[in-house]
């Protein structure tokens, strides 16, 4: 493999290892600090997508359909958090499970009558179309908009997380729900900001990831065990093990695609190439047992 | 519990009785899931047939059962049961995909049901696994893609890169235009079925400079993979060669100005100058507002066939041998011109090249350009012993 | 063994399974058939969720694993079910030990997703299986004789083999888990440092018990092989089965034995019945998992039990 190639393949995989990135976020924070699991969290980057196809044809605009859809995801996932999620905190892991697993079908059939079955499509941003030049090769401009956009969020987060008063909160959630309470916070609503927070970062993945592939029904379940898989190799609570698992995911992905059936066959290869993340996350689960970044958030 | 929930099937399930006047059709298909728009096409294909009928397939009054494989062979062997056991139909067809094709086919085979194929045509099923009972009216699955290897040769191409979905359908595909085609093989990737996003494959290919790639994508992939092609740079430099059902109407809208000029070989086209085409093509606009696909067309076929052989054994579906025969003769008018079948049930086709183009009116369609191969036979069939 | 109030409603159910071929029709057999075969499946789930208190979301493999050995074997030339059956049993048995092993060293949520993972590991190792048709799986030769007793073809006498199979599953399960095995198992749920403070190794009974159920999984796999005479990952090997079972089992009520049974007709009969409504039925399906997980405490079978008690 020539250098630029092995250049264009590693931006392939960080693209990838950013919108898994987006997409853990959520599930980390709901794991870490309501000590929920929420198979859902899929649903939500496919309602991303529906809703800026919608937005965007009913504006006419990417910018304004941009922020339409990003609403449209929190608002979801606001009704989401306070009829199911709410009365869920309190249970076992294993009526999680089923009440999101029911979730899941009721949203997949739900988003094939409203659009219908097949895939709906949205064309990628005019000033983003076509290749750009990235030390010396041609990459999609699309694509490197992802992984920019996705680095911003992550760098805000950062911030958010570490360096405001909402940020210490949601740290101190995930230790001390009693002692937070007892200072005079609203837990609940903590709760729904953290559940809306990490909804609409899945929300923006399906909105980004759109005009590359098109939306369909079901399109968030394949990617949902994959962002659980990223999150226990990452470290449950950690937004710094989601960055890390992610990318880490990503570039094996991508790597592992390519190389294996080079060296293994189009059979075998494929297989392993698959199986790669799911071995990552049986080692590390035996190693580190708790992830790679454990413990709180942040 | 349990006597309620038999209460309820019983009064559910109908006390079926299949009397000679009546014929009972089934159509099963991939309706949900991912492949689903080639199942509803080819439904749209089924109904406006029927409507063409009167509802009255071979003058005899039919009953339509539409079973749903959701896409999966083990769906579709459920599916298919159901309609032996319970419908207790006589007739089937639809068959869109190779795989659920082949699941389905298991035991409607074995109860002996006439299954007339109107998409997919698994190559297994073409040589030593022929069957007096399976009819394949819409293609094997080799020729199409058989057409485009000897186009490609034709046109001097030295390295083609081939790539396609990972399951039976995509490797029959692939392989047969890498067998015709006498170039160099740049590259051979599989992506698996459920893969949309390409951005590694498509590094890979840029690696490998070939001159031409010709790829076998249906439905939402084929979407995907056009875009992600074009978004890299890649339509530009290195033209896209594939077989009929990488872009069609149903895609058009998704697909955008990428589709345009994609050169593709199908062995029927909205442009074929011939009545029943004519009167399916105007059917098809008037109630559905747009050019139909091959998907409706083959559907219409199949459907138009049954209707031919029905009548040549005057609604006398008992004598199974006789509907066979008369429906091996093919003789009915076929919207893709001339319609016969080989000797192992699949049929001889032309295969036309077409280019994806606009009309003066700003809507997309296939044009026309020329005919690669006239009476192409599938390469299985000599190995069939019928 | 079983509580004495629960045999009119085990009898009044075992009639009532016995009766099925009588009606006549094919599809009804087919359909009981479907029944029983994934009720062992759910009773499988079951053992651990009910007994052990672990969740596994990644059964699928173990009844995948049976699928496949049941189908290699066949196309192999092997149609001997004194052959096949226990081939399949005892691969699913050894999946289950390898992945039992390493799974039952993490707890909770690590647990259900490690399950997980497992599970689609081995779906894409069958998708690699480019001889065995890969995603598109592929088609039995036939169904295994048992040396002249069935005749491949029929439903009825495939149909009583499986009751025959579930039946003597419920009594082997009834035997262990009302001794002293599971005694430990539900010890080792509720407080598992007591358990080992008494003496007893919770990990390898634990490890004993996701290997037994790993088999009866297999087996459930292997007789649906038969009964489709298709093999194939996704309907097999996908998580969306591991997903299901666990809905059966709920449906049913965890921690009995005929509950998961029960809740294996209630998801079929409410597949196929609400399938033939509406090409929509999952909007209605969603939502009553939702109902019953959040508002309603027992299970199906649960609920019958408290009846015959009052």
């Amino acid at each position: 493999m020539t250098t630029p190639i092995l250049l264009e393949q590693g931006f392939n995989g960080l693209q990838l290892g950013m919108i898994l990135f987006l997409m853990a976020v959520g599930v980390t924070l709901v794991f870490g600090i309501m000590d929920t699991i929420n198979l859902s969290h899929g649903s939500l980057l496919m309602f991303g997508g529906y809703f800026i196809v919608g937005a965007v044809e009913l504006t006419g605009s990417y910018g304004l359909g941009l922020v339409l859809a990003l609403f449209a995801t929190a608002l979801l996932s606001v009704i989401v958090e306070i009829l199911v999620m709410r009365p869920l905190y309190r249970r076992g892991h294993l009526d999680q499970v089923l009440a999101t697993f029911g979730l899941i079908l009721f949203f997949n059939e739900l988003a094939v009558m409203i659009w219908g079955r097949a895939p709906l499509y949205l064309s990628v941003p005019a000033f983003l179309d076509g290749p750009i030049d990235l030390f010396g090769l041609a990459y999609p401009a699309y694509r490197f908009a992802i992984t920019a956009v996705a680095a911003a969020v992550g760098s805000g987060l950062y911030l958010l997380i570490g360096r405001t008063r909402t940020g210490m909160l949601i740290r101190a959630g995930a230790d001390k729900r009693v002692v937070v309470e007892m200072m005079g916070v609203n837990i609940t609503r903590l709760y729904t900001l953290i559940f809306a927070l990490g909804s609409v970062l899945a929300g923006l993945a399906g909105i980004m990831v759109v005009p590359l592939v098109s939306v369909q029904p079901a399109m968030g379940d394949p990617i949902l065990i994959t962002t659980l898989v990223v999150v226990i190799i990452g470290g449950i609570g950690s937004i710094r093990g989601a960055l890390v698992g992610g990318l880490l995911v990503g570039v094996l992905d991508t790597f592992g695609r390519i190389l294996f059936p080079v060296y293994f066959g189009t059979g075998t290869g494929s297989a392993l190439a698959n199986m790669t993340i799911y071995i990552l996350m049986a080692a590390v689960l035996l190693w580190r047992p708790r992830g790679l970044f454990p413990a709180t958030a942040g | 519990m349990r006597k309620l929930f038999l209460a309820a099937l019983l009064c559910a399930a109908p006390l079926v009785q299949a009397s000679a006047e009546e014929l009972r059709l089934g159509f099963i298909s991939i309706l949900s899931g991912q492949l689903a728009l080639l199942g509803e096409e080819q439904k749209r294909g089924f109904d406006v047939a029927l409507e063409e009928l009167g509802g009255k397939v071979g003058g005899v009054e039919t009953k339509v059962f539409v079973a749903d494989n959701k896409g999966n062979p083990g769906d579709a062997v459920q599916e298919a049961t159901k309609l032996i056991d319970r419908d207790k139909v006589q007739i089937v067809t639809g068959f869109a995909a190779s795989h659920t094709t082949m699941a389905a086919l298991k035991p409607l085979l074995a109860a002996e049901v006439i299954s007339v194929g109107a998409n997919a045509g698994p190559s297994p099923l073409a040589g030593k696994g022929c069957n007096k009972n399976w009819f394949s009216t819409g293609f094997h699955n080799d020729q199409w893609d058989m057409a485009m290897g000897q186009y490609m040769t034709q046109k001097g191409l030295k390295r083609v890169y081939f790539m396609g979905m990972d399951y039976q359908a995509g490797w029959d595909h692939v392989k047969a235009a890498i067998r015709e085609f006498k170039g160099e093989k740049a590259g051979e990737v599989y992506t698996p079925i459920a893969q949309m996003d390409f951005s590694a494959e498509l590094t890979q290919l840029r690696a490998a400079k070939p001159d031409a790639v010709f790829v076998f994508y249906v439905g939402p992939n084929a979407v995907a993979f056009l875009k992600q092609y074009t978004q890299a740079g890649l339509a530009k430099t290195i033209p896209l060669y594939s077989m009929g059902a990488i872009s069609d109407p149903l895609l058009y809208k998704a697909q955008g100005d990428a589709a345009l000029g994609l050169v593709t070989t199908e062995a029927w086209n909205t442009e074929l100058d011939n009545p029943a085409n004519k009167k399916f093509v105007a059917a098809f606009r008037k109630k559905f507002g747009r050019d139909p696909t091959g998907y409706a067309a083959r559907q219409y076929d199949a459907v138009m066939l049954i209707d031919s052989a029905v009548r040549q054994v005057k609604g006398n579906l008992a004598d199974k041998d006789a509907l066979r025969a008369a429906l091996r003769k093919g003789d009915f008018q076929s919207v893709r011109g001339d319609f016969r079948f080989n000797t192992n049930q699949y049929p001889i086709l032309n295969v036309y090249v077409q280019e994806v183009s606009k009309r003066a009116n700003g809507e997309m369609y296939q044009k026309l350009t020329g005919v690669v191969v006239k009476d192409i036979k599938d390469p299985d069939y000599v190995n069939c012993k019928m | 063994m079983v509580d004495r109030r629960e045999w009119p409603i085990i009898l009044v159910l075992a009639a009532l399974a016995l009766a099925v071929p009588l009606l006549g029709d094919t599809y009804y057999t087919k359909f009981a058939t479907r029944v029983a075969i994934y009720g062992m499946a759910a009773l499988s789930v079951d053992i651990l969720l009910g007994y052990a208190g672990l969740v596994s979301f990644g059964h699928a493999a173990f009844y995948g694993v049976g699928a496949y050995a049941t189908g290699m074997l066949i196309n192999a030339g092997v149609a001997s079910g004194f052959v096949v059956l226990p081939a399949a049993v005892i691969a699913a048995a050894v999946a289950a030990l390898v992945i039992g092993a390493l799974s039952l060293r993490t707890t909770g949520l690590y647990f259900i997703m490690i399950t997980l993972a497992f599970a689609q590991m081995l779906y894409y190792v069958a998708q690699s299986l480019r001889a065995y048709g890969g995603t598109d799986g592929f088609a039995l030769d036939g169904r295994v004789t048992l040396g002249g007793v069935l005749k491949p073809t029929d439903a009825t006498s495939f149909y009583y083999l499986c009751l025959a199979f579930l039946a003597l599953v419920l009594f082997l399960c009834a035997r262990f888990l009302k001794a002293e095995f599971g005694v430990v198992l539900r010890g080792a749920r509720d407080n598992a440092v007591r358990i080992e403070a008494i003496g007893f190794p919770a990990y390898r009974y634990r490890l004993v018990a996701f290997a037994i159920s790993g088999a009866i999984a297999g087996l459930a796999g292997a007789l649906m092989a038969n009964l489709n005479q298709y093999v194939a990952p996704p309907g097999m090997l996908n998580w969306e089965v591991s997903g299901e079972l666990l809905v059966m089992v709920i449906f049913g009520a965890a921690g009995t034995l005929l509950g998961p049974i029960v809740g294996a007709a209630v998801f079929l009969f409410f597949a196929d019945i609400l399938s033939g409504l509406t090409e929509h039925w999952m909007i209605i399906f969603g939502p009553i998992l939702l109902l019953r997980v959040l508002f309603v405490k027992d299970g199906l079978y649960a609920l019958l039990q408290k009846a015959m008690a009052r």
